[in-house]
């Protein structure tokens, strides 16, 4: 079954297709949650949380504003960062060394069908070209759940700088993805 | 904020950085404006591309069997509670056949009023979800049309606004013999869904239909199957139409 398929059939309380979905996503939404808590344990309760959500939560899910996948992905984000919050601690940038070996990026266990696989080189490409204060404002942000104000305060910036850098940087990402470059 | 303002702080909004009252401001965009819509689609799959270059840490393989005892666990039986009074300490019982009847006759009064209060609001409930439905600006409206070869005749429509796990069906078709009946398939994927199963004399007003799956993008078909349904659809297809949203 594909996505759409597997998701009609959870709506429809079809616990198979849930248990399905877990095993097909189990190590993209582990792999996110370590990177944020940067702890196993942690990022188990992780997994198990994101797909309770999804199954009680099913008929939230509205296609026209992303894939399925897009929607694990923002709440499994949005669970680790409230459990590193819960711990008062703070993300740390890691280095984008790791963006060269494609062979141990989480993208090489996304489902063969996943459509988006093409893109994936030059997002790869422009993430390691993207300036370090840049990749340092989004990564803050999106892996570290940090609002502007404590990233300006985090990198003794102005506001409006982080504003800026933030904004152009998660534009060159999108257009790579977009193939704009 | 204007919209064109509100359409650059979609990357913000994806990342979670923005105030509450910005935040705001851009659902409200996001309700109305299929613009921002794609934007905020095309920014949210690129995201799933960054979370897809972190670095692979495999799940240990206890957390689906894990799983599979937290969601059975999570979808409880309802049980009848235990009754607790004891022979010895229950008083004793005693009643006419007079009291009988009273109490029969109340109580069949007030099952009657309640059945009927309760079909009247859920009744009202329904066509005001259809009124909204139809009357929605940016509901999508379809025209199933008469297969090649069905030898159906009739008229139906499917609306939906995109997104949204509701429709409604509306139009008018034959009666067919007692033991069949029509039924409605939504086409999202490789398995039809067999969602609704009506008879001709309900489609005279419009039927509200829970879709399997949010509108946007797939295919409406009727057949006719014997009555109660079918888990395929029995060929000819009688109607179909192409819901599309983008």
């Amino acid at each position: 079954m594909d996505d759409t398929q597997l998701i009609a059939a959870i709506l429809r309380r079809d616990q198979d297709a849930m248990v399905a979905l877990h095993a097909r996503y189990a190590d993209l939404i582990y792999s996110i949650g370590y990177r944020i808590l940067n702890d196993s344990g942690t990022a188990e309760e992780c997994v198990q949380d994101v797909f309770m959500r999804v199954w009680q939560n099913t008929s939230q899910y509205d296609s026209g504003r992303g894939s399925l996948v897009a929607w694990l992905v923002g709440i499994a984000r949005n669970i680790a960062i409230d459990k590193l919050r819960q711990r008062g601690r703070q993300v740390t940038v890691d280095d984008r060394d790791g963006l060269d070996d494609s062979d141990r990026l989480v993208a090489a266990a996304m489902p063969e069908n996943w459509r988006d696989r093409e893109h994936l080189d030059a997002l790869r490409l422009q993430m390691k070209e993207l300036p370090d204060e840049q990749y340092q404002a989004l990564y803050l942000a999106y892996f570290g759940g940090m609002s502007q104000s404590d990233i300006a305060e985090h990198l003794n910036l102005p506001l409006g700088t982080v504003k800026t850098r933030m904004r152009l940087g998660m534009q060159k990402l999108r257009d790579a993805w977009l193939d704009k470059n | 904020m204007n919209e064109s303002e509100l359409l650059q702080l979609i990357p913000e909004y994806v990342l979670g950085t923005l105030s509450e009252e910005e935040r705001r401001q851009v659902d409200a965009l996001l309700e109305h404006s299929a613009e921002a819509r794609e934007e905020l689609r095309s920014y949210q799959e690129m995201m799933v591309g960054v979370a897809a270059l972190s670095p692979r840490r495999q799940a240990p393989v206890h957390l689906n069997t894990d799983f599979k005892k937290l969601l059975e666990q999570s979808t409880p039986v309802a049980a009848p509670a235990p009754v607790s009074t004891t022979a010895s300490n229950r008083p004793p019982l005693r009643f006419t056949s007079q009291s009988l009847l009273l109490a029969a006759a109340a109580a069949l009064v007030l099952i009657l009023g309640v059945f009927l209060i309760t079909r009247t609001v859920q009744q009202n409930a329904q066509q005001q979800q259809i009124a909204a439905i139809t009357g929605d600006a940016s509901a999508v409206r379809v025209t199933l049309d008469v297969q090649p070869d069905s030898g159906a005749q009739g008229q139906v429509s499917f609306v939906a606004v995109p997104g949204q796990d509701r429709g409604v069906l509306l139009g008018t078709l034959p009666e067919l013999p007692a033991g069949q009946q029509y039924q409605l398939w939504i086409i999202a994927g490789e398995t039809p869904i067999g969602v609704k199963v009506y008879d001709a004399a309900e489609l005279t007003s419009e039927i509200l239909v829970d879709l399997p799956v949010p509108a946007r993008n797939f295919g409406v078909g009727i057949t006719v199957e014997p009555r109660g349904g079918s888990q395929t659809p029995t060929p000819p297809i009688a109607f179909f139409g192409s819901y599309q949203t983008s």
